[in-house]
């Protein structure tokens, strides 16, 4: 052994004073709390979460700009065919955009609080990190939710404007459509948030997010994978959503087999990694 | 208070704390002093649940950590300073943090106006802060929640001469209040200006601890001899507390004579023997940074 513990133990002699310290702070006080200590509630950290996505430079440009794009696809529509499109294509229009950025949303919401090491506040004034994590998949929902509505409002005011110009489609508000592109939404950006939490690192979770649909397709080519491809591949299986069509027995079969591969596996390896990780 | 028992942490074969026990008091600021890559950090992070330990206890206020109902209202954090996003504002962490822990937004104002940061410099966002502000902001995050205890791990990094005889006039006020503060540092004289205990850890294991007076103190002597266990013995046979000096050696709670009269007795050889002076710590504390101290005194 080449260490020894000291002879001596702590804090076994009278307390001294400092001298120097209260000459120099003579009459300071540090102010206190009266409010009592209540636990820290579920929608407290709801709230927290979603603030936390938007309360940085990177997550307020990131929001600015997926609305501008958005914008963007509503004004691209506008100059096809003097805009006389219905609701439902303005809001596909304004769809396929927000599902491409969406899940970066997801994706940065757990990665950012690992790669800006901030895990160590969030979980030092909440140990109980299962609550963070539930946290997070909720301000995320609420966020893409927003997205849908922001998004939503966007294709009326193109339309609109349309109709303004003496648009004669009808406008068609398909609720099939709204409601499947609803959840559509909510899915990508819960694939992102899986993501997210099974890699906690920004690269890797943004790169295979965005390889997977481009390598999945490859199964096509070999024969014995290609039935099933079709129940794993989640932009197959999602995109009856947005046909404005009920899906059939079988189209929610495959949705959810496919629900259950891309958010559900990460997502529990995500939990179990958030879980168990040492934060530093 | 915060109490830490036998507590060991292991990643894979390294073991990063090995059986580490000491108490921090209320009313004292403790100082945990030790090189780089000691185990302080290591220790910090498992007070306060954010590393699991392989074995032992650690408790704040009589409770595990993560038992503690609203934590950041009895326990203050600040582990690093540096670990806060760089695109948020101060005032923004800040209010985050507030909004945590459920207490009035009037905080943040308030606990700015302690660590000295101006309205403007909270607006700004924290990649353009130096160092000694991130630990001011560090610091008011730390006693947003109005807490008992800080665990605080090398606060004093980035700051001015000026700014440390700042914080520990802070943390002064803090303990004389009861409040309890645990500090790191790897710098002893830092510790020396702001610790009213200290605890010596180094290579995982706690090597000295005590009040500064009975650690800095120039009393006892230094002696190495032929065979050091042998002396000891001798040494603790005759009641006289004895130390095993990290890089051999022993530190003896006796003047020189009497060292050197008991040596003579039990026949043994010194081969060094000198008054301790109030360097102890220093030596102690050199000998635990430097590898190549280690090798000298094995060769």
């Amino acid at each position: 052994m080449s260490t020894a513990v000291g002879s001596t133990a702590v804090g076994s002699t009278a307390v001294e004073t400092r001298p120097a310290a209260e000459a120099v702070h003579k009459g300071f006080h540090l102010p206190s709390i009266d409010t009592p200590v209540s636990p820290v509630g579920f929608g407290r950290l709801v709230r927290i979460e979603t603030r936390k996505q938007v309360d940085t430079l990177a997550g307020r440009w990131f929001l600015i700009v997926m609305g501008l794009v958005v914008a963007v696809a509503i004004a691209v529509m506008l100059f096809v065919e003097q805009g006389d499109h219905s609701y439902s294509a303005y809001l596909q229009a304004s769809g396929i955009p927000l599902a491409i950025m969406l899940p970066v949303l997801g994706i940065l919401s757990a990665t950012q609080e690992w790669s800006q090491r901030t895990a160590m506040t969030t979980f030092a004034l909440e140990p109980r990190r299962g609550r963070i994590v539930a946290a997070k998949l909720t301000s995320t929902v609420l966020l893409g939710l927003a997205a849908v509505v922001v998004a939503m409002v966007l294709a009326a005011g193109g339309r609109l404007i349309a109709d303004l110009r003496g648009a004669q489609t009808p406008w068609d508000m398909d609720l099939a459509l709204i409601g499947g592109a609803t959840l559509m939404m909510v899915l990508f950006v819960l694939q992102g948030l899986a993501f997210g939490l099974a890699f906690l690192n920004t690269p890797a979770a943004i790169v295979t997010y965005f390889a997977l649909p481009t390598l999945l397709p490859l199964m096509t080519l070999v024969s014995w994978l290609q039935t099933a491809y079709q129940w794993i591949d989640l932009s197959v299986t999602t995109a009856p959503l947005t046909m404005g069509d009920a899906l059939t027995g079988e189209q929610w079969a495959k949705l959810a087999v496919s629900v259950a591969l891309w958010i559900g596996v990460p997502l529990v390896i995500g939990v179990w990694r958030v879980l168990r990780r040492e934060v530093k | 208070m915060i109490q830490v028992q036998n507590l060991v942490t292991k990643y894979g074969d390294f073991t990063a704390v090995d059986d580490v026990s000491f108490t921090a008091e209320a009313g004292r600021v403790t100082g945990f002093l030790g090189p780089n890559g000691a185990g302080k950090s290591t220790t910090m992070r498992v007070m306060t649940g954010l590393t699991p330990a392989t074995a032992g206890t650690a408790t704040v206020l009589g409770t595990p950590y993560a038992n503690l109902t609203n934590p950041g209202r009895h326990v203050g954090v600040l582990l690093d300073a540096s670990a806060q996003h760089a695109g948020r504002t101060g005032r923004e962490i800040l209010t985050l943090g507030a909004m945590t822990l459920g207490i009035d937004n009037r905080r943040v104002d308030q606990m700015l106006e302690v660590v000295g940061l101006t309205q403007k410099e909270s607006k700004r966002r924290v990649r353009n802060y130096s160092l000694g502000m991130r630990q001011r902001l560090g610091l008011a995050h730390a006693l947003l929640g109005d807490p008992k205890v800080l665990i605080l791990d090398e606060p004093a990094n980035g700051l001015d001469p000026a700014g440390i005889r700042w914080m520990r006039d802070l943390l002064g006020t803090f303990a004389d209040e009861g409040g309890t503060v645990l500090l790191s540092s790897h710098l002893l004289h830092e510790i020396e200006r702001i610790a009213d205990d200290i605890v010596v850890i180094g290579r995982g294991r706690i090597v000295a601890q005590g009040t500064k007076e009975e650690l800095l103190r120039p009393s006892g002597s230094l002696v190495r001899s032929i065979d050091d266990q042998k002396l000891q013995a001798a040494l603790v046979a005759e009641g006289i507390e004895v130390t095993q000096m990290p890089g051999g050696g022993l530190s003896v709670d006796a003047d020189t004579p009497r060292v050197g009269s008991i040596a003579f007795s039990a026949g043994l050889m010194l081969t060094e023997l000198r008054g301790a002076d109030s360097q102890g710590l220093e030596e102690m504390f050199l000998t635990l940074t430097s590898d190549d101290a280690r090798q000298e005194a094995a060769a």
